[in-house]
């Protein structure tokens, strides 16, 4: 039974990604890149791993799509390089020489493979926390979490420093050149409010199920998104200092918890006994603020010179 | 009871799942980009539809009330966005026929 | 609170105040005003020069490794950090740089806002230069394959932008290959990390060296991992990328990306195949480190030879003389009483290339600043228009030649006397070839720019305080050939147990 569901799904992921890098059409290869987040984001719900599932569909389906989208419909971007067939070939062995690596490794792997799996189990309970990645994420392996909030910011702040600094205080250009719609419209009005309120779910959810700020924030900047599509707000000017505010929000709402460790508990991100849950709500709330600002901003693109 | 809710559902998502043919069909084989919309969008809904209603009494059972209220939420958002989005594709196209045809008008 | 626990405190606010200090510049280049912004990020890069000098101090003192755990929770569940005297060692030499940098980089005090516009070096260079040091100095202290990952993460998204700040179509077509080519490196590293977790369950470094054996899967995660760290380190013949991004960037960008940027592969390959690997595979896979590093020498400074442009050709160097830290591998991890004297130069040619380059990138970004132009050809004169920048020139040259007293000089006697005595003669030979070719390209230059100029050269002004950075900086490049011939004791504390023994 688990064969005949998982068997076509291989075959579609393998699909859907030949057809990603198999040359056409720009447009429609992001296209097949979207779909391939989606399959792969069923892949890990078959391999049980929902919260790596909704991460994937939501950054690496649907927000890295969006920047792909908007790279292809850019004409700048749009002409084909020629690259040879020796490139190609280059690739395709180096590709298939990774692949054969994997395989055999695959095969190489004691069984059962060892796990941290039942040290994260017995230690949970410290943590007040239910879900055990959350705990992975913001107690044990706390400083790489906390790291990869100020690389989130500091991609954004690679994407921004292409245009020349006096015009940070402006705003993007926007996403699509597209005509006010009727339906847009109303799509929006409908789904951003409910998508808000899944968002903020997904975030709250994530103390105990699978969710938390990644997936939420991802969900809360595709909302925002929306919204600026649609024409019901405009794309915010990048100089505000409340927005400014919430980027910096997570790493250092984090970074504070953490020196706060050094006096109030025993060390460096160290929760003290009896407000460690609370204390790692907050850190969430201030890492999925800043989580969907940095998303929805990395989408918008660097600020541009604001056309009269 | 069981069996007879059982049969339900067997027959209910097998109607649903007709008009998902249906409308993979009509997506391969209509001729323009407005009619397969037309026929996939329609097809979607019912068919996703009557997959939802199909295993309403099989979510009661398992997981109560609340899992089938989340279901049928999925449907209606579901119903929300392919609509609204097909309405969006469907003005792409429709405005990249036009341009082709007064295009095609002004070219002899 | 006992004494014993206020210094463990201490080491532990240490270790972990060196990853975040920086990132403080942050919040105020975000939030102030530029001026006032680019002062506080100059002050937080001397507050985290400090914490580095610190650390290394309280290394030396203890005689032992530095470490804590995060959160209190011990690998493997947890992470850790951890110092021993070659993290200390490339720690303070990172933050020198650094700072030095941020000093060339710093609009000069006092200047009208308006008139020094031109060469301002805009918010995202600080933001990007502070991420950069928070990065360097995470790799050298992390204990664990995935917080090197972050790291590693961390390093490229600060590095790859600083490439393109100038916003020319070259300069972000450099940068996109750069980033490219690092992506590949970092997927091909968290490939090794993977494996190794499946493994051994475990991805503290330490654990993972205790239980590691030369299993094929383990020999596979090396590998993949060490390609990776090459192709990050732009060794032959994964360079490609090094050239344009190196010599496209502003020159503090530059200084910064070729003089410690790229350590941080070589140094992760110095922990996998020195700490992480079991030593009869890494005496068997040396050998082809060496050869590529060889290679590297070689074409890097034919290559180099054949610039018509300064700033390539210090490029290409860079590509030329990280190959020397390649060749140190064989030399280093056979058990002998030499292998030690090597390991020392190497790290000695680590830390005089970072300080010569950067004085090299400095000084060669003034005098284009001078001048206008950086083509070689046109350079004859321009030693009397910024006679600071050229000595600094000159000096990290001679660094680079490896010609007495400068540092490179002290290096490469000891990688040569190691290389003898161990008969690795083809090691000596590169060697020697290869600081005949760099003092071919650094004369070409020298030469050049001392000659009287054929017409009155148009000069635009150029900051003196600026020259003399770049010269500071050659000069502690010239510093180092005044150390004692021998194995540094220093760079010994804390490392593996089967280096225990080789030191005198």
């Amino acid at each position: 039974m688990s064969l005949l569901l998982d068997a076509p799904l291989a075959l579609v992921a393998i699909a859907v990604a030949i057809r990603a890098v198999a040359g056409g059409d720009a447009f429609a290869r992001v296209a097949a890149f979207m779909a391939y987040g989606l399959v792969l984001g069923f892949i890990w719900v078959r391999l049980a791993a929902p919260d790596v599932a909704l991460t994937e569909i939501a950054v690496g389906g649907g927000i890295t799509g969006l920047v792909l989208l908007q790279a292809a419909g850019d004409a700048r971007f749009s002409r084909e390089r020629g690259v040879g067939l020796l490139y190609h070939v280059c690739a395709a062995i180096l590709a298939l020489g990774v692949f054969a690596a994997l395989a055999a490794v695959v095969l190489l792997l004691p069984e059962p493979a060892p796990s941290l799996a039942p040290q994260v189990a017995t230690n949970l309970p410290a943590t007040d926390l239910g879900n055990p990645v959350t705990g992975v994420l913001i107690v044990f392996r706390a400083l790489d979490t906390l790291l990869e909030t100020v690389v989130l910011l500091v991609a954004l702040i690679g994407v921004w420093s292409l245009s020349p600094d006096p015009l940070w205080r402006g705003r993007p250009a926007p996403l699509w050149p597209a005509p006010p719609s009727g339906a847009l419209d109303f799509l929006a009005r409908v789904v951003v409010p409910v998508g808000v309120l899944v968002g903020i779910y997904l975030f709250w959810a994530g103390a105990d199920v699978p969710g938390g700020a990644f997936q939420g924030g991802a969900v809360l900047a595709a909302m925002a998104l929306l919204a600026i599509m649609a024409g019901l707000m405009p794309a915010p000017a990048l100089g505000g200092r409340r927005l400014r505010l919430a980027l910096l929000a997570g790493p250092f709402a984090f970074l504070g918890v953490g020196i706060a460790g050094w006096f109030v508990a025993d060390a460096f991100l160290d929760y003290p006994d009896g407000i460690t849950k609370p204390l790692i709500i907050a850190v969430e709330v201030a890492i999925t603020a800043s989580i969907a600002v940095a998303l929805a901003l990395l989408v918008l693109g660097p600020p541009a010179g604001r056309k009269a | 009871m069981t069996l007879a809710l059982n049969i339900f559902t067997l027959l209910v998502v097998a109607a649903g799942l007709l008009f998902f043919i249906v409308g993979t069909v009509g997506l391969l084989r209509l001729p323009d980009a407005l009619a397969r919309l037309h026929a996939l969008t329609k097809a979607d809904n019912i068919g996703l539809g009557l997959v939802v209603l199909g295993l309403l009494p099989q979510a009661v059972a398992l997981w109560g009330v609340l899992a089938a209220a989340k279901m049928v939420g999925i449907w209606l958002l579901l119903q929300v966005s392919s609509g609204a989005v097909s309405q969006l594709m469907a003005e792409v196209a429709y405005r990249a026929a036009q341009r082709k045809d007064s295009e095609g008008g002004a070219a002899p | 609170m006992s004494g014993i626990l206020g210094s463990a405190l201490a080491g532990d606010m240490l270790l972990v105040g060196a990853v975040i200090l920086p990132l403080f510049a942050l919040p105020p280049l975000l939030l102030a005003p530029p001026r006032l912004a680019e002062r506080l990020s100059v002050l937080v890069l001397l507050a985290s020069l400090l914490v580095a000098l610190a650390l290394a101090a309280r290394v030396g003192a203890d005689g032992a490794a530095l470490a804590t755990f995060i959160g209190g929770w011990r690998p493997p569940l947890g992470v850790g950090l951890r110092a021993d005297g070659f993290s200390a060692f490339m720690l303070v030499m990172t933050a020198v740089v650094l700072f030095a940098t941020g000093l060339f980089a710093m609009t000069t005090p006092g200047a009208a806002p308006g008139r020094v516009a031109r060469g301002r070096m805009p918010p995202a260079f600080w933001m990007l230069l502070a991420s950069v040091f928070s990065a360097l100095n995470l790799v050298f202290l992390a204990e664990d394959l995935f917080t090197l990952y972050v790291a590693l993460e961390l390093l490229t998204f600060a590095a790859v932008p600083l490439v393109c700040l100038d916003g020319k179509l070259a300069q972000v077509e450099a940068a996109l290959r750069y980033l490219l080519f690092a992506l590949f490196g970092s997927v091909l590293y968290l490939l090794g990390a993977v494996i190794i977790y499946g493994l051994y369950g475990t991805l503290d470094i330490i654990l993972v060296a205790r239980a590691a054996s030369a299993s094929p899967g383990f020999v596979l995660a090396l590998a993949a991992m060490s390609v990776g760290m090459m192709a990050k380190a732009a060794l032959f013949p994964l360079h490609l990328w090094l050239p344009p991004a190196h010599s496209g960037a502003p020159p503090a960008a530059s200084a910064m990306l070729s003089a410690v940027v790229i350590k941080a592969p070589i140094f992760l390959l110095v922990r996998f195949w020195l700490d992480l690997a079991p030593t009869g595979l890494a005496v068997a896979v040396a050998p082809v480190l060496a050869g590529l590093g060889a290679a590297a020498i070689l074409v890097g400074s034919l290559v180099a030879l054949a610039q018509p442009r300064l700033k390539l050709l210090i490029a290409y160097s860079t590509a030329a003389q990280i190959g020397y830290l390649f060749l140190m591998f064989p030399l280093a991890v056979v058990a002998s009483p030499w292998s030690a004297l090597a390991w020392t130069g190497g790290a000695l040619h680590l830390a005089s290339h970072a300080f010569s380059k950067a004085a090299m990138f400095m000084a060669a970004g003034l005098m284009a600043e001078a001048l206008g132009h950086d083509r070689i050809s046109g350079l004859s004169g321009v030693g009397r228009a910024v006679p600071v920048a050229l000595v600094a020139f000159g000096l990290g040259g001679l660094s680079l030649m490896g010609l007495p007293p400068a540092g490179g000089f002290i290096a490469k006697v000891m990688l040569l006397s190691a290389a003898i005595h161990l008969d690795a003669w083809w090691i000596a030979a590169v060697i020697l070839a290869g600081g005949l070719l760099a003092g071919g390209y650094v004369l070409k230059v020298v030469g050049l720019a001392l000659q009287r100029p054929a017409e009155p050269l148009a000069v635009r002004p150029v900051a003196r305080w600026r020259e003399w950075v770049a010269l500071a900086l050659a000069l502690v490049a010239v510093g180092f050939g005044f150390v004692p011939l021998e194995p540094s004791s220093f760079l010994f504390i804390g490392r593996p147990a089967s280096w225990a023994g080789l030191v005198p």
